[in-house]
């Protein structure tokens, strides 16, 4: 294999890696708030 | 003084029971064994093996048979509720945690008593017969094993994943010592004097000081059931 | 200012500094003269190694701070900077391994920074495990805590133990004795600067996120009958 193949697919590791991270907690983050709004809506329900 | 006394009050217990029931020693030998004969075979029958994988091979054995021991040592007390009661008598954390990584030394000095004789039977014809300079180095592992295991099973034994878990845990932390271990044991069977050792054998002795006083310190943290 | 709070101060400045830095690596640094195009794995292999080691070190400090303080914040802290330690030493394992098939002629070598990196990620992932594996807050915050700090002991036993377990050392080519050029240091210090900052924003986003977390489960079990 070229030198530069090795150096490519390291960066392409790192920073599909990174994002791949960064997509996960975004993806907590949204459940997160589909959760809050739930409970917004079981609230008010309640208080009606 | 009375501290050293619950410790040998405590270490006594444990011990009493074990010989009543025999569960832990009787399967750490008999798997360690098992082990032994597998590897045994996995390198082909009648081989010889040299002095490296030889060390490889027996610290394999104790390792993973030790593994078998430590799960016990909480799992029995947790099981009938027992922390709680060692926890309300007048025994401190600190010395709970001496006397169970004392046990758990002497279940794996008893269990080698067993299998580096095995170990020799299998896989002997070529190596250095050297318990002596063997000695020290089982001694060292046995301490830093349990002092490190004592600590990584009271946390595991607090999860409803123990047996999982324990391995997972301890395996990495000991990473160090075993290979120190294995070198030193190769160093052994190759025959080299206990001096030649020092170089591994002084690093071990580092790990066990090191693990011993973190254990005593965190002990406590682990062991509470809140 | 109202735009840039403290919240979107550091994605926006990684954002930023990230894309210049790779541009950067790519057309500002030389060639190194006996690695060639490879040692640009470099700049970011270390900025990633010392974010990893940086995680480790806030999650040993973190994990005292919460046996001490018994608040939720510092699991938080703790929790985070594991999270993020196993995800960067996961990258700097699988770059490291990609500069030293070229270099080396081997992906893997025991020596001893490789050693204790590979050790660090097997004790910090089974933290990891273990958090997954304990649904009670308090115990799982204790627990993890307790091996944070066992695993951050046993860093520098490792690393000197790496160094004795093997009798015949690989010639492997030092970061130090590379000689580095002043255009280098440059790029490696915006690099640097760039992965910080990034590692910032990911760990505040991510100390929030189990904060926030918390409180909707405190909500969920005790709030709302």
């Amino acid at each position: 294999m070229m030198k530069e193949t090795y150096l490519v697919i390291a960066y392409m590791a790192v920073w599909i890696g990174l994002s791949l991270y960064v997509a996960t907690l975004a993806q907590r983050q949204r459940k997160l708030a589909q959760r809050i709004d739930l409970l917004n809506k079981q609230l008010k329900s309640e208080e009606d | 003084m009375s501290s050293l006394r619950q410790v040998r009050f405590l270490l006594g217990k444990d011990l009493r029971i074990e010989l009543r029931k025999k569960e832990s020693l009787v399967s750490m030998a008999f798997f360690g064994t098992l082990i032994l004969v597998m590897l045994n075979i996995a390198n082909g029958i009648g081989r010889q093996v040299d002095a490296e994988t030889g060390a490889g091979i027996l610290w394999v054995a104790i390792i993973f048979s030790s593994v078998l021991g430590l799960g016990r040592v909480f799992a029995r007390e947790k099981e009938n509720g027992c922390v709680a009661a060692l926890l309300l008598s007048p025994v401190t954390a600190g010395e709970i945690y001496l006397a169970k990584t004392l046990v758990n030394f002497t279940l794996m000095l008893l269990a080698e008593l067993v299998l580096v004789p095995v170990f020799y039977v299998l896989f002997g014809a070529q190596l250095n017969a050297a318990p002596l300079t063997l000695l020290p180095i089982l001694l060292l592992v046995n301490l830093g094993f349990s002092t490190t295991g004592t600590l990584v099973s009271a946390i595991s034994a607090g999860t409803r994943r123990n047996e999982v878990l324990l391995p997972i845990l301890l395996f990495p932390l000991i990473l160090p010592l075993t290979a120190l271990a294995v070198k030193a044991t190769s160093g052994a069977l190759a025959a080299k004097p206990l001096t030649a050792l020092l170089d591994q054998l002084e690093p071990m002795a580092a790990f066990c000081v090191v693990f011993t006083a973190a254990g005593y310190l965190l002990f406590p943290f682990a062991i509470r059931e809140d | 200012m109202s735009t840039l709070n403290r919240t979107t101060l550091f994605p926006a400045l990684a954002a930023l500094l990230i894309p210049a830095a790779i541009g950067m690596v790519f057309f500002y640094a030389p060639l190194e003269r006996t690695m060639g195009s490879v040692q640009k794995i470099f700049y970011f292999h270390l900025p990633l190694a010392f974010s990893a080691f940086l995680s480790f070190t806030v999650a040993c400090i973190a994990g005292i701070m919460y046996l001490r303080k018994r608040q939720r914040i510092w699991d938080a802290r703790l929790a985070a900077s594991i999270e993020i330690g196993v995800v960067f030493t996961t990258l700097v394992l699988i770059t490291g391994s990609l500069w030293g098939k070229p270099i080396w002629n081997t992906y893997w070598t025991w020596d001893p920074r490789l050693t204790t990196s590979l050790i660090l990620w097997f004790i910090f992932a089974s933290c990891l495990i273990l958090r997954s594996a304990i649904d009670e807050e308090g115990k799982r915050a204790t627990f993890s805590a307790v091996m944070a700090i066992i695993g951050f002991i046993d860093v520098p036993i490792v690393f000197l133990s790496a160094r004795l377990w093997r009798s015949i050392h690989p010639t492997v080519i030092r970061t130090d004795s590379i000689g580095l050029e002043s255009s280098m240091i440059v790029t490696l210090l915006v690099s640097m600067t760039a992965m910080l900052i990034f590692w910032v924003g990911l760990y505040k986003f991510r100390v929030a996120l189990h904060l926030q977390e918390a409180k909707v489960n405190d909500l969920q079990t005790d709030g709302i009958r």
